[in-house]
């Protein structure tokens, strides 16, 4: 892990990076998979993680929407890490520099409006590995099993309200 | 909250102290059928008494499965006289009984609830607990229980989800 370099984009990214990244989607087949739209996707991306030969090996990235059982607006945070990385605690340490940052953001623009990010796991693997009522680092609590059948877990900002 | 008391008394109620209980319910207006008061006698995990030893709050508790998380729950309740609710002693029994529950609280045995829940139904209580993450209890929200009463959960320490339901169990 000592030679992963974790990169904050928030829509800042270069021209070779965007490459880089449509590069790593193509390879590790999401882009396939998934069926989304790349140039909307790059506009969400919070970190990306390269290795020693400067490849990206990891994405993360981060939209707003309205969660339907919290009934307020979330971050929804994804992760992606190539398949020889797996398991490297790759992913977990996205999903935390990103949760941190944007907290941050919130924090200092005293936007209360977002009440915290929320995270879906959708690999049945992790589902399993992360079984946890609560994941630490930062602290993520199970608060749903949502329509796909995927366990739901939310971190709240710091000081954020729920609405009444 | 000095000079006031909370004692554990899960099956350990004199029946003096059942009929005092039944006595601050009904001068607060609890129950309109007091049959159900006796039902709930059965549920009784704490008594909280001031400096003279009364019974001045009385809360709940009892296991279900939540409707929201549909895992299974220690739901708790409390009920304050009304001379006495300038303590928050509704909140001290949430930490009380949760940390008990806590102690008691075995992760091998998935048999057992996996947390504590409250609901709050109270306007005036609604308006107290509008942060996400209660530091003194350290509890969070999780939904609203019949859409429109916020539901709040402590998991106990190193607790898991149980097994992965489908949607239509959920």
């Amino acid at each position: 892990m000592s030679s992963i370099n974790f990169q904050a984009c928030f829509n800042n990214i270069s021209p070779q990076d965007k490459l880089a990244i449509i590069s790593f989607w193509k390879n590790s087949g999401l882009s396939n998979t998934l069926d989304f739209d790349e140039e909307q996707r790059l506009k969400q991306i919070g970190f990306i993680a390269k290795n020693s030969s400067n490849e990206v090996i990891g994405v993360s990235s981060y939209y707003l929407d309205i969660d339907e059982y919290l009934n307020a607006p979330f971050y929804y945070l994804r992760a992606a890490v190539a398949k020889k990385n797996q398991k490297s605690g790759i992913a977990a340490q996205l999903v935390d520099k990103m949760t941190r940052q944007l907290e941050k953001v919130c924090l200092e623009k005293n936007d209360t409006s977002v009440k915290g990010a929320v995270i879906v796991y959708e690999n049945p693997s992790l589902q399993k590995f992360f079984n946890g009522a609560v994941v630490e680092s930062p602290t993520f609590y199970f608060y749903a099993i949502d329509k796909k059948n995927c366990p739901r877990r939310v971190h709240y900002f710091k000081n954020a309200k729920i609405v009444n | 909250m000095d000079n006031i008391t909370i004692k554990d008394v899960r099956n350990a109620l004199s029946e003096s102290q059942k009929e005092e209980i039944i006595n601050l319910w009904k001068s607060g207006g609890a129950f309109s059928d007091m049959s159900a008061a006796n039902q709930r006698l059965k549920e009784i995990f704490a008594i909280a008494l001031d400096k003279n030893q009364k019974i001045i709050a009385v809360s709940t508790c009892y296991e279900d499965i939540d409707p929201i998380l549909n895992l299974k729950l220690h739901f708790i309740r409390a009920f304050v006289a009304e001379s006495s609710r300038e303590f928050k002693i509704g909140t001290e029994f949430i930490v009380f009984i949760l940390n008990t529950l806590e102690n008691e609280y075995d992760p091998n045995n998935e048999n057992l609830p996996i947390g504590g829940a409250w609901v709050l139904e109270n306007e005036l209580v609604k308006n107290n607990y509008k942060l996400a993450v209660s530091r003194h209890t350290k509890s969070t929200f999780y939904g609203y229980h019949h859409g429109i009463n916020p539901a709040r959960v402590r998991f106990f320490a190193n607790s898991k989800i149980p097994n992965l339901l489908t949607h239509e169990q959920y």
